[in-house]
């Protein structure tokens, strides 16, 4: 489960992948709201930042 | 749109493995001149390191077959500069042949990426900031000097006596 933190994570950064990883599921899949406890704001700067980080091979599209 | 309007722009890349780690850089020389011809500051910036890449990546060069890429250098380069020159820094990097991969977005904030800090070592500010003056501006009011009687009767009144 991705760390109830959405009163740290504000916006997220393509480039921070360990903090980008927290926030996937084993298969490389982005957590639902309800698992990381991200603001709507927080959770939408999250999904574009791992779509990017996706696209420059920072993170995977899908694992195993 | 205003084409003289600055915006801060963010590029990063992926060089070829086939240049070394160390001159990984070079790639990002032509980039480095435009921006140096037009005047342009670069506000921060992350040299190439050699990593690991999370999928392989497939780039065909022109007129040759397709290239597997399994591990590059990232690196990427943050700069303020209007539309026409990020336009022109896009052909460059599109027409490199060591940069297999780039990725140009608007930067919002104007610092770099910071790194991620458990909750425990985060600084906690006090709700409320407690100054010297604050504390000297409230009156203290004088204690009432209450003699033994006195006290008994309050307490018998309290307990109902």
């Amino acid at each position: 489960m991705g760390p109830n933190s959405a009163h740290i994570h504000k916006t997220f950064d393509y480039k921070n992948q360990e903090l980008l990883k927290k926030f996937l599921n084993p298969h490389g899949r982005i957590l639902s709201r309800s698992r990381t406890g991200l603001t709507s704001k927080a959770q939408r700067s999250l999904a574009l930042a791992v779509k990017r980080a996706r696209f420059m091979a920072l993170l995977p599209f899908v694992a195993r | 749109m205003d084409p003289e309007l600055m915006r801060l722009y963010e590029i990063s890349y992926l060089v070829s493995p086939a240049l070394a780690e160390d001159k990984a850089s070079s790639a990002v020389l032509p980039l480095k001149d435009l921006l140096a011809g037009k005047n342009v500051v670069v506000s921060a910036e992350e040299f190439p390191k050699f990593r690991r890449l999370a999928y392989p990546i497939r780039v065909a060069a022109t007129g040759e077959k397709k290239q597997v890429f399994d591990s590059a250098s990232f690196g990427w380069i943050r700069f303020e500069a209007d539309a026409e020159t990020i336009g022109e820094a896009k052909k460059l990097f599109a027409s490199s042949p060591d940069i297999i991969r780039f990725l140009i977005v608007k930067a919002e904030a104007p610092e770099p990426a910071k790194i991620f800090t458990s909750r425990s070592v985060r600084h906690i500010e006090p709700a409320f900031p407690i100054s010297e003056k604050q504390t000297s501006g409230i009156p203290v009011e004088p204690k009432a000097i209450v003699s033994e009687e006195e006290l008994d009767r309050k307490i018998d009144e309290l307990v109902g006596v």
